[in-house]
């Protein structure tokens, strides 16, 4: 793309302004550290745009979210604190969760769940967590999360159901906590 | 059974048409996989909705001043790009004039030990190069055998040479203080860290070496005397020579 110096700097901060929340808050799921999350999200945005003239236009924000997981992964990943499970085998086996009897999942949220999701995001291990908030959070594409954390689409896929199966368990405690879900339902 | 990945796959639309309706055909007759598909949708619905949204404005403001840094230092970057050559010229032409009035402003010591080093090893046929070498030589004769007392300051045949490759000759001298060097080279030669002689600005003085040194020029020559005394005995010495009043 061609632009100005001026130019481009307008057209670079009117989008990565846009998108800030998702760089920020994808930066802040993946550190669970604030200051590393604003040191993650400010490297990205030098990072983007240092490159924007590299950027194909199509859509930046899956283009600025890689490269935060791919800052985070090169960079942030070796400090990360708490347990790492990467020995997860991402191919392992998925079964489903759910069941005909099952009360409908809808029941077990509501609006006021947003630190629940949070604190549950928290305990998925790191590479399924960034797949979860990627799809379902960010609402990226399989393609477009493999370029970001460089896995072929089907690792994404197994990682994927892994990550939302996990979510579904943690936030299905917090139901039976709360009484939505009663003691003897199951999965 | 039905793969569960697909499942996932169908509620994220990552399926293709032709996919897509085959499995919602098998899922009419797969109630379990049906509802993993809604209780899939249902997650990413509550994920999408009810997750937190971050808006950090001081983290963003912190981005905006790290991208003014950055265009800063770009356009200092393009600045001096752009215009390198002009500011190595002024630099080249400062340094040079710097030096070029150091030159003529100060000197308290002189360099001319060079010239002597590389004179002194001059040794000819005592045979005038140039015509003014001849010219000086019979003045010197002239003036040895004239006004000059032969006891009071004698000069000694001199050896011809080359001095930064203008032709110059070295006339020994000696008087009752001891021996004396007499360089005449045929050019003006700028001698570096010299000073004008209060009493004569005409004559500058340095040191080489040991040696006390006087510098004059006249019609287009450089002279220079060394020798081992203070500068007012070889102002003396200058004065009776030809050319150097």
């Amino acid at each position: 793309m061609l632009f100005g110096k001026r130019d481009k700097r307008d057209a670079f901060e009117r989008q990565a302004e846009r998108v800030f929340p998702s760089v920020y808050g994808t930066a802040l799921r993946l550190t669970r550290s604030r200051e590393e999350a604003e040191d993650l999200a400010q490297e990205a945005i030098v990072r983007a745009y240092d490159a924007f003239d590299r950027f194909d236009g199509t859509n930046f924000k899956a283009w600025i979210l890689r490269i935060v997981t791919n800052l985070y992964i090169n960079k942030y990943r070796a400090r990360q604190r708490g347990p790492q499970l990467g020995s997860l085998d991402d191919e392992g086996a998925i079964e489903p969760v759910s069941s005909e009897t099952e009360l409908p999942d809808r029941l077990l949220f509501d609006p006021a769940l947003g630190a629940e999701i949070e604190e549950a995001l928290n305990a998925v291990p790191l590479d399924f967590r960034m797949a979860v908030i990627l799809s379902d959070i960010e609402g990226m594409s399989y393609q477009e999360i493999a370029d970001a954390v460089d896995v072929p689409i089907g690792t994404v896929r197994s990682r994927l159901a892994r990550g939302r199966a996990m979510m579904r368990k943690a936030l299905e405690g917090y139901a039976r906590r709360e009484g939505y879900l009663k003691e003897g339902s199951t999965e | 059974m039905t793969d569960p990945k697909q499942l996932h796959a169908l509620a994220d639309e990552e399926l293709t048409p032709l996919e897509a309706n085959a499995l919602r055909e098998a899922l009419k007759a797969d109630p379990r996989a049906a509802a993993e598909v809604d209780a899939i949708l249902n997650l990413k619905d509550v994920l999408g909705r009810n997750s937190l949204r971050y808006s950090d404005e001081e983290a963003w403001k912190g981005c905006l001043r790290r991208l003014d840094a950055i265009d800063k230092s770009r356009r200092v970057e393009g600045f001096v790009g752009r215009y390198a050559w002009a500011l190595c010229g002024v630099m080249f032409v400062f340094i040079v004039s710097g030096r070029y009035a150091m030159r003529n402003v100060q000197g308290d010591t002189a360099r001319t030990a060079d010239l002597a080093r590389i004179f002194g090893g001059s040794s000819r046929p005592v045979s005038a190069e140039t015509r003014a070498q001849a010219r000086m030589y019979a003045d010197l004769t002239h003036a040895i055998k004239g006004s000059l007392d032969s006891k009071e300051l004698q000069v000694f045949p001199p050896a011809f040479g080359h001095v930064h490759d203008l032709p110059a000759a070295r006339y020994p001298m000696r008087d009752r203080q001891g021996d004396l060097v007499l360089v005449q080279v045929d050019g003006n030669l700028n001698m570096q860290d010299t000073a004008p002689l209060p009493m004569n600005p005409k004559i500058e003085a340095g040191v080489s070496g040991n040696s006390n040194c006087l510098v004059w020029h006249k019609e287009g020559q450089t002279l220079m005397l060394f020798g081992d005394r203070s500068f007012d005995d070889l102002t003396q010495v200058a004065a009776r020579i030809p050319g150097a009043q």
